[in-house]
């Protein structure tokens, strides 16, 4: 997976927060798809967030960098391995 | 330092559905 890939949100995905956390509901869809929710911890947010369909990961791996303490070399393998855990989800797509 | 304390992302799926 290479850092000039662009990925966007499934538009049939919602996020909400509840207390601390962060949940992503599916609301449309197939049944199966429906039948389970997704729990984010802060930095799983923050990418979530950036995964807007416009900004390549370069750009995601540096905004993890400029908020939370993190090197940019092990932001950018957390990242990657990340993203292809929703990509295997479904979660988001690539734009390009 | 004034950035946020980095954990690595994790996504936990829970089933709705016993």
């Amino acid at each position: 997976m290479a850092l000039d890939k662009v990925y966007r949100r499934d538009g049939n995905i919602v996020r909400r927060r509840v207390l601390d956390d962060t949940l992503l509901v599916p609301v449309r869809g197939e049944l199966a798809d429906l039948q389970r929710i997704f729990a984010l911890n802060a930095t799983a947010q923050q990418i979530w967030t950036a995964l807007d369909g416009e900004h390549d990961l370069a750009a995601v791996r540096d905004d993890l960098v400029t908020r939370f303490a993190v090197e940019p070399a092990p932001a950018e393998t957390d990242l990657l391995e990340f993203v292809a855990q929703l990509s295997a989800v479904g979660l988001i797509a690539e734009v390009r | 330092e004034k950035r946020l304390p980095y954990e690595k992302p994790v996504i936990r799926s829970v089933s709705l559905v016993d």
